[in-house]
């Protein structure tokens, strides 16, 4: 990892009376140790606002709305943080509508908007989670039918086909999945539902990873299921393990769009 | 006095079982309650639960009082013919009870909504509170309980709002004649596409309804997550009203002019330069 990427996840001591501000893609954090309380404020840059140019401001110490409060105690602590990922399912699209030919695969590389966990350490003890903030406000979604469906996350950013078309962002994780269509008919899919409660993230050199998936269909009678390797993805150097997962390793799943969607949304 | 203990001393026995079939009897009720409770929970609703334990509470109950009065030497024939006559009478005098009862029972099976689910029935709204033999009870938003008598209840409509866990929430829109379809389309498309709360699966319903007398008519149906009502309502409205200020795009309203009487003219109205 780049030396700025992987300097952002080291724990920092918090100098009483300073304010540590680190940014993490479109968040950006206020942090300060002020009598035995931790104080922290959080900001986020809506990247999809042309007039969002700047950082949000810092807000000011008597703003009482905009700063939450700790009791830490009035030693000298340390802060880390720490990337975790949505703790729903999300829900990702391809650009446009993919189409895998019979015997084919594809590899696809997902950008998830990973979490920020801020871990408070006195004495070199054992971290304590402070919050965790996000770093995108993701758009819920819905996986399943309506009467029975699972609450997700809605992941704007497109799933890439190749390595050189990521972008080096502090605040997106990338999971990659290869699809085998071994099925005897074409398999086109518009989106992908990624259980990543059970993925844990690793520090490559220029992104975060986390373990590589495979889906293999075998046509509509058979469960399309994503099996996530439990070791660390082949690219970019990743090998350092920067967050357990959330929940212990499971199965995730793949499914195309319903048709049933269209017709409880229009008349 | 000596009558009294004559009569123990002729009786001890017969006294001493009915302390023992009580001493027995009542805890093995209770006991049989706790294991209905135990086995109920995993495989019934809590107010199918709940009926189970007053079965076994009641029948085990019926069932010791019996034999109670018979070790005391009553004769049960009788007590059980003269039982079902005032059955009869109580039967008729409680006809609204026993059909709240029956509904109450039909309810319990059918399971149309939960403690905790939000019911609507007629103008009332309110969250399930409690589901009786009798009756439902409802805690409204405002916090009023309403009780509800199961056999209205099953004899009338009502809606469980959280029965599925997502829903869609239809929001009425009116533009002016002016303003360009395709323009408000997407900027009520791009509304629901950024609002959080929206879900963006099942897809946004847009709809242009019509020519209104004074407004084209519009419906945004978003769906969300049945928890976010009140969150999605709050931020959608004002999303729709600053974004529609900011494209430029207009809500029309009833406009009036007023005349002071029959024969005069109506006011004057001249534009001014607000500078």
């Amino acid at each position: 990892m780049n030396d700025a990427l992987s300097e952002m996840w080291v724990p920092q001591t918090l100098e009483p009376g300073k304010i540590h501000a680190p940014r993490i893609g479109p968040l950006q954090l206020w942090l300060a140790h002020r009598g035995d309380e931790l104080h922290l404020a959080a900001g986020l840059i809506d990247e999809t606002d042309a007039r969002a140019e700047a950082a949000p401001a810092q807000p000011a110490e008597a703003d009482v709305a905009a700063w939450r409060r700790w009791v830490c105690g009035s030693r000298p602590i340390q802060i880390a943080l720490e990337p975790r990922l949505p703790p729903r399912p999300v829900i990702v699209r391809p650009a446009m509508p993919v189409t895998v030919l019979p015997g084919e695969e594809v590899a696809f590389f997902v950008s998830i908007p990973i979490r920020v966990a801020v871990l408070c350490v006195r004495d070199g003890g054992e971290p304590r989670e402070v919050c965790e903030e996000p770093s995108v406000l993701l758009s819920n979604s819905w996986f399943g039918p309506p009467i029975e469906g699972e609450l997700c996350y809605a992941v704007k950013t497109h799933a890439r086909r190749h390595l050189d078309e990521l972008r080096h962002d502090a605040h997106l994780a990338v999971c990659p999945v290869t699809i085998q269509n071994a099925d005897s008919h074409s398999l086109t899919f518009e989106r992908l539902c990624l259980r990543t409660q059970s993925l844990g993230i690793y520090a490559g050199t220029h992104h975060l990873w986390t373990n590589r998936g495979t889906l293999v269909y075998r046509g509509d009678d058979h469960p399309a299921n994503i099996t996530f390797e439990t070791t660390p993805p082949p690219y970019d150097r990743a090998r350092r393990l920067v967050a357990e997962p959330r929940k212990p390793h499971k199965q995730s799943r793949m499914m195309r769009a319903f048709g049933t969607f269209k017709s409880i949304s229009g008349f | 006095m000596q009558g009294l203990i004559d009569w123990f001393y002729a009786h001890h026995i017969a006294l001493a079982r009915l302390v023992v079939l009580v001493i027995i009897g009542v805890p093995l009720i209770g006991l049989a309650e706790k294991i209905a409770r135990r086995v109920g929970a995993k495989k019934f609703s809590p107010q199918g639960v709940m009926l189970l334990r007053k079965l076994i509470r009641y029948g085990l109950g019926t069932v010791l009082a019996v034999v109670l009065l018979g070790e005391m030497g009553f004769n049960l024939t009788a007590i059980l013919g003269a039982a079902g006559i005032a059955g009869v009478a109580i039967g008729f005098a409680a006809q609204t009870s026993l059909s709240n009862l029956i509904s109450g029972l039909f309810l319990i099976l059918e399971k149309p909504f939960h403690v905790d689910d939000v019911l609507q029935v007629g103008e009332t709204t309110g969250l399930v509170h409690e589901i009786d033999l009798l009756s439902v009870k409802l805690r409204t938003f405002d916090n009023r309980f309403v009780r509800i008598p199961n056999e209205s209840l099953i004899k009338s409509t009502f809606i469980n709002i959280t029965r599925f866990p997502i829903r869609r929430m239809d929001i009425d829109i009116g533009v002016a004649y002016k303003e360009d379809v395709d323009h408000v389309v997407r900027v009520l498309t791009e509304i629901a596409d950024q609002n959080p709360y929206a879900l963006d699966e099942p897809a946004p319903l847009i709809l242009f309804k019509g020519f209104g007398d004074s407004a084209l008519e519009f419906l945004l149906g978003v769906w969300f997550e049945k928890t976010d009502t009140m969150t999605l309502r709050n931020s959608i409205m004002k999303e729709i009203k600053s974004r529609f200020d900011r494209e430029g795009i207009e809500f029309p309203f009833p406009h009036r002019t007023l005349y002071v009487g029959a024969n005069s003219a109506p006011f004057p109205v001249r534009m001014v330069d607000a500078t």
